[in-house]
């Protein structure tokens, strides 16, 4: 089992001007570091939307569920605190076993997820 | 001229600062200025060498892949080891900014230096110099490592006891436990306590997200508050932090049951109380909360983002008990649910952890819940032997593999 997450950058030029990380590999304790890190770049390069490509996503922790929280955390800062659902970030494409991680964590009610990245995108 | 000035960096250097004369005007003479640019590598680890460096100007980074050993600057020597010695290069060596240094090559300065009397014994004294440097350095590190670990020594000793020291004995129940930190500090936590002012025994299970020093904190602070909103009713001020706090939740229900209340009020409280206060570090517990009456077997729960525990009899599952809202401490308000079960003579119930389902083998295969399940399914031995069987049943997949994540189980019995 590899034991390193990848992250590729891609930004969506269309109308909902939204940045995508694939992510590739195991999302936990070990590789939580890397989403954070690419997240912030990408933030600090004036990224206000982001999706979470999560196809490739073999393992996800209650540490990764941190880092994404994190993430909402960082783009929420300008946006109405009050909001229950985070208005700039989306999951497109998990495994069946990381969208039930979602579910029975409670994350589900407060990130929207989608089947595919292209839903993610017009859902800006 | 340039090795007069070479030869000044060179007497101020502390590696050279007690060579004599002769030598450093050889090393000076000798010398040959280099450039390397910001990036760029003067050599890498396990190369070998002739040339030892002396920093004119800028810095440079000793790495071994992406672990820093050190920044040097102007001054310093690099190189030394291998040069003297014949060695590999202990390290890689790259430019932090632009960078000149003075290139020695050693093979040079022994060739035409060697039978000038005092020159071994020169070297050697400089070699020696570095290596009592290099000792007292291994000392203090030693010593330092050893802080860190009596410190985390009491940290687990302290942590310890926001564990119960004792599980409450009650007539007809046979409640056990098993807690085990995959680190000196653990995330994990779990909770047995009574309830008097409505007669129901308190049994909680949590696991706050990651592992380590961050997450043992965030347990303390979870747990206590836990017990301590839970308890309010026992120490006298019940109305004080129930009514207005719950109803503020939309979702929120009239609640007249004090049990319920209880429940709602303890993780509404806690899960406000932490989303407000620390919302920034975003970390949250999972954290299955149940008040059991153990003259009936009703329990009420809630389910906040826990892996489901299992009820089951003799040789048969026979409930999960879902999720009823979310994880505690990253979502302001968020509103959970209760939910009721009933536990039957000869029922046992196991609440558990994730370093459980996902404890690894050596293959890196995880031991799932499925696999669990089954053992639960076909258990047919008496209830204190539970918890033994299973902690078999996992040693037995791991074989030895290092405890990945902190495991804790709980399990209670209604005797037939």
């Amino acid at each position: 089992m590899s034991n390193v997450l990848h992250v590729a950058v891609s930004t969506n030029e269309g109308s909902a001007n939204a940045t995508v990380l694939q992510l590739t590999g195991p999302l936990d304790a070990n590789t939580q570091g890397n989403l954070e890190s690419a997240a912030s770049d990408a933030i600090g390069n004036g990224a206000e939307n982001i999706i979470l490509e999560m196809g490739n996503v073999s393992y996800m922790s209650s540490a990764g569920l941190r880092a994404i929280h994190a993430i909402t955390n960082k783009l929420n800062k300008s946006d109405n605190e009050n909001a229950i659902k985070s208005d700039n970030l989306r999951i497109a494409n998990p495994s069946e076993e990381v969208r039930k991680i979602f579910k029975t964590l409670g994350f589900d009610a407060y990130i929207d997820i989608f089947d595919d990245l292209d839903s993610a995108i017009d859902s800006f | 001229m340039d090795s007069e000035r070479y030869y000044e960096f060179l007497k101020k250097s502390r590696f050279m600062e007690n060579a004599p004369e002769k030598l450093l005007r050889q090393a000076a003479e000798i010398g040959n200025e280099v450039s390397i640019h910001t990036g760029e590598t003067l050599f890498q680890k396990g190369e070998s060498g002739e040339s030892m460096y002396i920093i004119l100007d800028g810095h440079i980074r000793v790495h071994d892949g992406d672990l820093l050993l050190n920044t040097l600057s102007a001054g310093h020597v690099i190189g030394e080891i291998a040069s003297l010695g014949s060695l590999e290069r202990t390290a890689s060596i790259t430019a932090e900014d632009d960078t000149t240094l003075l290139e020695i090559n050693c093979k040079k300065l022994f060739d035409t230096l060697s039978d000038e009397e005092g020159f071994t014994k020169s070297i050697v004294s400089m070699l020696c110099a570095r290596e009592k440097s290099m000792a007292h350095k291994v000392t203090d590190r030693s010593m330092r490592v050893r802080t860190l670990e009596r410190e985390l020594e009491i940290g687990r000793e302290i942590q310890s006891h926001f564990l119960p020291q004792a599980l409450p004995d009650t007539p007809g129940w046979n409640v056990s436990a098993y807690f085990k930190a995959a680190y000196e500090v653990a995330g994990d936590f779990y909770d047995v306590f009574t309830v008097k002012s409505i007669s129901r025994i308190g049994l909680v299970i949590g696991d706050v997200c990651d592992k380590g020093v961050g997450a043992a904190l965030f347990m303390t602070l979870f747990r206590s508050l836990l017990r301590a909103t839970a308890l309010s009713g026992d120490f006298g001020n019940w109305s004080a932090g129930s009514g207005t706090e719950i109803d503020k939740t939309p979702d929120s229900v009239e609640l007249d049951d004090n049990v319920e209340r209880c429940l709602l009020n303890s993780i509404q409280l806690t899960n406000n109380y932490i989303a407000r206060t620390h919302g920034d570090t975003s970390m949250f517990a999972s954290v299955f909360f149940a008040l059991l009456d153990p003259d009936t077997g009703v329990l009420n729960y809630i389910n906040a983002g826990h892996e489901a525990p299992v009820i089951f009899s003799y040789k048969h599952i026979k409930e999960r008990l879902d999720t009823t809202g979310p994880v505690v401490g990253v979502f302001p308000d968020a509103s959970y649910k209760t939910a009721t079960t009933k536990l039957d003579h000869g029922d046992s119930m196991l609440i558990f952890t994730d370093g459980v389902t996902e404890a690894q083998s050596a293959e890196g295969k995880q031991y799932t819940e499925t696999r669990l399940l089954d053992l639960l399914g076909n258990f047919n031995g008496s209830s204190d032997k539970l918890l033994p069987e299973i902690l078999d049943s996992l040693n037995n997949f791991t074989n030895g593999v290092s405890q990945f994540d902190d495991t804790t189980f709980l399990a209670i019995n209604r005797s037939p």
